[in-house]
């Protein structure tokens, strides 16, 4: 349910991003930067997962989607985030109102704290939905049942009056999904949406997402640190690293055949795949602090594979390896033999 | 738009709605505290407005010998100016409570005000200003100010409540503005913002209700604090003026004749008693369903 059928026949890409700089302004000459630089599209009715460590600058590339960098005091320092031709990163306070929930719904992190303690769901789900000027009045309390279903929450007219401390960590974060998807978006921006939750439920709100694509075609952007819980679901992959995405491609070549010696040790690292009794692997190292970046490769530290030329010069830009298959890692012929 | 087949979906059955009988036991826990509360209170403003109708005797005049003890015709038995002590302890619960309900109103209301605005405010000159303010009254206790402000403004209910809202709002700007500052970071606040909602909208709908629930509950347990003010004001003789029915004052008059006579002093403490009592499990009851709720 696209807001604008047409465009969707004529531009493939619902979202592209550019050279994407993201940072803080500490003091009027210093600049932490924080995500520097993400290039990545994200089609239309895609799920597209976005992975990385903490500090990898994932959480901030989603903000700089819906506008909410402000509140962690980081702005826009370069690059276009092009939302159906719209350059998101010019959009001024009256400009986004349009955008935030209407077109572009959010799933904040903390599935707990989430939904507001002290207002019950149906009241919480109908501001939403009231907001979507396309809903008459009476209309609104069925249209927050045919949400609540839609997420799959059941005996929705008990839940309808109850309070958030009445649900469970899974219902709250289906709520939660309900209100972003109320106002009919043509994506939904999830943050870990699944953090703090069980495994078993973090395999139903998956699930869900899934659903709310197809069934709506909207795109999702599936932002997690766990590879395993996500490539079931996702369509492509963004492997962000260090501020910079490293590795790009669609899902089955990312986690099976990656290119890029950080997507490797992630594979490497899953704790799904370890075999018992031996030693968890790990990647060595640690992760560069946000900013304070090696020269070269980000990653150059960290690898098993590192040539004399990946320790100068700049980031290394992504470079194609395959159909739809992006890696920014100088060395990718190296990296055959070893993989596994 | 088509919605989901239920049967499809039999994976979601993991997190159900909690079954009635484990949300009936949650909320028995709070309600009992409150409802033993609310029935003291209900019991004693019953009193407050049958007593002085119904009472033969008035409240500020002569009406027998000094100082008899409780019997049949004065239940209380009389004072030292030979005053019904029965009516006068109840016709004093209107003007005790109402007394303190403005005392922690006027604040309670202020103090959320200014400590929404500080949390949201972007000055940090007025920031640093009354926030240095309000630490410089909470670092004196309350009631030394309200003593001194009630030198300045002569003795007597009014210069009380004044007092009071010129010194008390400061607790409550405090309270309010920390947890402003930590409901801004909440969930709910970033997802509101996020579904497009608009600034006022925002603080009206999702940040005002979620700090004044705090501080409410906070003016509960204040209730209590403050009755025991306002009568210990009029026992120094700074609040209610003779021959005025109150609580504190009364037990002002009679201390000097305890010796002779407890039943001037003793009867208006215990209704202080069980006022203070009434508001202690009212405020506990509700801080407790707050807590349930906020889990």
């Amino acid at each position: 349910m696209s807001a604008n059928p047409m465009l969707s026949l004529t531009a493939t890409n619902l979202v592209e991003i550019h050279d994407l700089v993201i940072g803080i302004q500490r003091t009027r000459k210093d600049r932490l930067l924080i995500v520097d630089s993400a290039n990545f599209d994200i089609g239309r009715a895609e799920i597209l997962g976005l992975v990385g460590e903490s500090g990898s600058g994932k959480t901030m590339v989603c903000r700089s989607l819906i506008g909410t960098l402000k509140r962690r005091s980081a702005s826009v320092f370069g690059g276009t985030v092009l939302f159906d031709g719209m350059d998101l990163t010019k959009l001024d306070e009256k400009g986004w109102k349009n955008v935030r929930g209407h077109r572009i719904g959010y799933v904040p992190q903390s599935a707990l704290t989430g939904p507001n303690p002290v207002m019950t769901v149906g009241k919480q789900l109908a501001e939403a939905v009231r907001r979507n000027r396309k809903t008459k009045a009476p209309n609104v309390k069925k249209r927050v049942m045919e949400l609540l279903d839609l997420v799959h929450i059941r005996r929705p007219e008990i839940v309808y009056s109850q309070y958030p401390s009445q649900l469970s960590g899974g219902m709250r974060q289906r709520v939660m999904i309900a209100a972003a998807i109320a106002q009919d978006p043509d994506i939904v921006v999830a943050d870990e949406p699944t953090t703090g939750l069980d495994v078993t439920v973090q395999a139903g709100i998956m699930k869900l997402l899934k659903e709310i694509r197809s069934e709506f075609s909207m795109s999702v952007v599936l932002v997690s640190h766990d590879l395993a819980l996500i490539d079931e679901v996702c369509d492509r992959i963004v492997v962000m690293h260090a501020g910079t995405c490293v590795e790009v491609g669609p899902v089955a070549d990312v986690a099976r055949r990656p290119m890029h010696p950080y997507t490797i040790a992630l594979n490497r690292s899953r704790i799904d795949i370890a075999k018992p009794g031996e030693p968890l692997v790990t990647i060595k190292g640690n992760p560069p602090a946000v900013g304070d970046w090696p020269s070269g490769c980000r990653f150059n530290e960290r690898c098993d594979w590192t040539q004399q030329d990946c320790t100068v010069g700049e980031s290394p830009p992504l470079h194609s390896v395959g159909p739809g298959h992006l890696s920014a890692c100088l060395h990718t012929d190296l990296l055959g033999e070893s993989r596994g | 738009m088509t919605l989901v087949n239920a049967g499809t979906a039999d994976w979601f059955d993991l997190e159900g709605a909690p079954p009635p009988r484990m949300q009936a036991k949650r909320r028995k826990d709070g309600t009992l505290g409150l409802i033993v509360g609310i029935g003291m209170l209900i019991a004693l403003l019953i009193m407050g407005l049958l007593v002085p109708m119904l009472s033969p005797y008035p409240a500020d005049t002569s009406v027998g010998e000094p100082f008899l003890p409780p019997s049949g015709t004065f239940w209380f038995g009389t004072d030292g100016l030979g005053r019904d002590v029965f009516t006068r302890t109840f016709t004093a619960v209107y003007l005790d409570l109402g007394v303190a309900l403005l005392g922690v109103l006027i604040p309670l209301t202020l103090g959320t005000i200014i400590g929404i605005g500080l949390a949201v405010t972007k000055s940090r000159a007025v920031n640093g200003i009354i926030s240095t303010l309000i630490d410089a009254i909470n670092a004196f206790p309350l009631l030394v100010l309200a003593i001194a402000l009630i030198a300045l403004l002569g003795p007597g209910l009014q210069s009380v409540i004044f007092a009071l809202a010129l010194t008390n709002w400061a607790r409550y700007a405090r309270l309010a503005r920390t947890r402003a500052v930590v409901v801004n970071q909440q969930g709910y606040i970033e997802a509101a913002k996020t579904l497009g909602y608009s600034k006022s909208r925002t603080l009206f709908k999702h940040l005002v209700p979620n700090v004044s629930s705090e501080t409410t509950a906070y003016g509960l347990s204040d209730m209590i604090l403050v009755i025991l003010l306002i009568s210990g004001l009029s026992f120094l003789g700074l609040g209610a003026q003779p021959p005025t029915a109150e609580w504190g004052a009364m037990i002002s008059e009679g201390r000097s004749q305890l010796q002779i006579a407890w039943w001037p002093v003793m009867f208006p403490g215990a209704l202080l008693l069980w006022a203070g009592v009434a508001f202690s499990f009212i405020a506990e009851g509700i801080s407790q369903r707050e807590r349930d709720v906020k889990s």
